[in-house]
């Protein structure tokens, strides 16, 4: 047996060990990196849609209250959502739809938020978004939790995405959704004019 | 000798490898910091937008005046702890500074400048960011 081909195969198999993990490992932060990145733009993206809408609730109604709706998951108001369409005040509904599970996802997390409300100029519909999380407080002037549409002043709302498809880490091959977690408090002009 | 010159060559192989190993994983380690770092960032901004807010429910303008004692900011700073998740699983702290200065005064009109700042010591460096918000009072 020479020993020197021995030598040769022992080296030369701790080194394709190590390129195979390292390989592994790239591959892996790879995954991570862009399905974050992915993630975060999406969670951008719902925030900005959700963004105009709360600050707009009771804009151009007329009304005193503009609540119809008002749960942890489900808020449905009056607003005027965008200056230049042809809609004045309408219905603007925002909703988890738990019953509605996204099927083309891998992720077995998330569900539908739905928004329905004016679209474009001329249509008035339901927009969704694939999240994981959709949570609504609603507060007093003075910071008390409450559910009296009367009374409501401020509203926190929570979302949380997570990424549609997962990167697998570990030896066992777990799999892994990135997550992205955004928090607000909104306090909308037209429900704290100074009566 | 030409053993010798083989492992001498294996070796500065395998040390050219590791340089490069390492580096890569380094620049790996650092975007994924930077991921971390903008989802901090993300939430700083909220909660900065969430204390300028508030600014709306002050209409005595005397409570933006830094000299009188109803100032809204005397207390200032102060650590917030956000929960995040289904049942508030995760928790993050920030620490808010407020303060405001009278920028002009026309007269028959004053106007404050807000300015909020939120700091985020967990992760390193840590994440400061800074937002304006200007305040005007007829009278």
């Amino acid at each position: 047996m020479n020993v020197g081909i021995i030598t040769t195969f022992v080296i030369g198999g701790i080194f394709m060990v190590s390129m195979l993990a390292f390989n592994q490992q790239l591959m892996t932060g790879s995954q991570e990196f862009m399905l974050s990145t992915i993630s975060q733009d999406y969670l951008d993206d719902v925030v900005t849609v959700l963004s105009n809408d709360f600050n707009r609730i009771g804009y151009n109604t007329g009304i005193a209250i503009p609540f119809t709706t008002i749960q942890g998951d489900d808020i449905l108001f009056q607003a005027d959502a965008y200056d230049n369409d042809n809609y004045g005040s309408t219905n603007i509904r925002w909703y988890l739809d738990t019953s509605d599970p996204v099927t083309s996802s891998k992720n077995p997390n998330d569900y539908y938020l739905k928004r329905v409300g004016p679209i474009t100029a001329n249509t008035y519909g339901t927009i969704k978004f694939p999240v994981t999380l959709f949570k609504i407080k609603y507060y007093t002037a003075d910071g008390t939790v409450t559910n009296d549409k009367n009374s409501v002043k401020k509203i926190e709302v929570q979302i949380m995405a997570e990424s549609s498809d997962p990167y697998t880490m570990g030896s066992e091959s777990e799999e892994f959704y990135p997550r992205n977690v955004w928090k607000r408090i909104f306090v909308p002009n037209n429900i704290n004019l100074p009566y | 000798m030409a053993s010798y010159v083989e492992i001498i060559y294996l070796s500065v192989a395998m040390i050219i490898f590791s340089m490069l190993s390492m580096n890569t994983a380094r620049n790996f380690n650092s975007s994924r910091t930077s991921i971390y770092r903008t989802e901090v960032e993300y939430r700083a901004i909220a909660v900065a937008q969430d204390e300028l807010d508030k600014v709306q429910w002050i209409y005595d303008d005397s409570e933006l005046d830094p000299d009188d004692g109803s100032y809204v900011y005397q207390n200032y700073p102060l650590t917030e702890t956000h929960t995040y998740g289904s049942s508030d699983q995760y928790s993050d702290d920030f620490v808010v500074y407020a303060s405001s200065e009278l920028i002009e005064d026309t007269g028959s009109q004053k106007r404050y400048q807000v300015t909020v700042s939120v700091l985020n010591e967990n992760v390193s460096p840590e994440v400061f960011i800074t937002l304006d918000y200007v305040k005007s009072y007829s009278y």
